[in-house]
């Protein structure tokens, strides 16, 4: 069949072109693909968004303890948070350092506390799908998930009090 | 990656082209998403038939071509305005492609299929090859035959010889780029193109017979 070199060149430069001329055709797909790129970038976007602390140093922690300090301080106020490090949650910060992280601390509305205590489970949640045996994170949780229903308690209680 | 294969009309519709693609990713670059829909709209057809050539299965084309323009939304940034969109596309696809193609077990069969084929001269082994006195005769057909024609053998090769015309004959990728892709000897790659080739000429020799004969 390649008997003749200047034959079999020509035939493979028209192979080429033709090869050239269909990738720029392309292929139409039988559907329009776009709702579903659009969606599914719409979705990267909000994952991003939630899981973007994960790539700057694990401030889910951070986030945590703060609010596990801004829950302490709720349920056991001031006098008693001054006794209460927080080695127990993240090592060696103390109360004092952990609650100079963040000036969420700072507030002691109901409200706003409320909102930095539902951030940091979320973040407690979704760190905790990524290291699922981690049991710090999972006494986190559990915690933060308890001093939450108790804040929502006196909340309450607090409201029909008023 | 660079077009080298088929030169555009003129110079300055590609440069107009080009200038498209540039204004259209600066938008899409700062979050204009009906910007990265004309992106689209311009090269789904580019993006998708590359994407099947490469698995020949429309639901995994359809996956790879969405992943494509997804991965193509984040990365817009990154590019910078050389070759036209459609290229820098290409290689968003082949680049996913590359990552769940390593990660399966085809890759375990290509190799498997590349160093059988190699044993030989690569001459054997498909229904798509002739015998040596068929062949002679059909000769100077392709001239004759349309992309159409051409895509529905390239579908018909051997997984091997399928890839590697693919990068090298459509998509520019030059043997040794093509190698490191399939981790494969650059030797081993060059034996595939050719054999590749043969086959398709063959194939479209077969087709147009066909045609006329009917």
């Amino acid at each position: 069949m390649e008997r003749n070199p200047e034959n079999k060149e020509n035939r493979d430069s028209q192979l080429n072109r033709l090869a050239g001329q269909m990738r720029d055709t392309g292929t139409a797909p039988d559907r329009d693909l776009w709702p579903d790129i659009d969606a599914a970038i719409d979705a990267a976007e909000h994952r991003t968004v939630i899981r973007a602390p994960h790539r700057k140093g694990m401030p889910w922690m951070r986030l945590a303890a703060v609010a596990a300090v801004l829950t302490m301080m709720l349920s056991a106020g001031w006098v008693g948070i001054r006794t209460i490090t927080g080695e127990a949650i993240i090592g060696d910060k103390t109360t004092q350092e952990v609650a100079s992280l963040d000036g969420a601390v700072e507030s002691d509305s109901p409200a706003s506390g409320l909102a930095v205590i539902d951030q940091a489970l979320d973040e407690l949640i979704l760190a905790l799908k990524d290291d699922p045996e981690n049991r710090n994170l999972s006494h986190l949780v559990l915690m933060v998930h308890k001093t939450r229903g108790n804040l929502l308690r006196r909340n309450t209680e607090s409201l029909v009090r008023n | 990656m660079i077009d080298r294969k088929s030169a555009p009309p003129n110079t300055a519709e590609a440069g107009e082209i080009l200038a498209v693609d540039r204004g259209l990713a600066d938008r899409a670059a700062e979050g204009d998403r009906a910007a990265f829909e004309e992106i689209y709209r311009r090269y789904v057809n580019r993006v998708y038939g590359l994407c099947l050539r490469l698995t020949t299965d429309v639901v995994e084309a359809e996956t790879l071509t969405q992943d494509t323009f997804v991965k193509g939304w984040f990365a817009i940034a990154g590019y910078a305005g050389h070759g036209n969109l459609g290229g820098w596309l290409g290689r968003v696809a082949v680049n996913l492609w590359k990552d769940r193609f390593r990660a399966s077990a085809r890759r375990e069969r290509l190799v498997g299929e590349m160093t059988v084929n190699q044993l030989g001269d690569g001459s054997s082994g498909t229904s798509a090859d002739l015998t040596g006195a068929a062949r002679g005769s059909r000769d100077g057909v392709i001239d004759l035959l349309t992309g159409l024609d051409l895509e529905r053998c390239i579908a018909r090769l051997p997984e091997g010889g399928r890839l590697v015309f693919v990068f090298h004959d459509v998509e520019g990728y030059t043997h040794r780029e093509i190698a490191e892709l399939l981790d494969l000897a650059v030797g081993t790659v060059k034996a595939q193109l050719h054999r590749a080739r043969r086959l398709l000429r063959n194939m479209l020799a077969e087709d147009r017979e066909a045609a006329h004969g009917a």
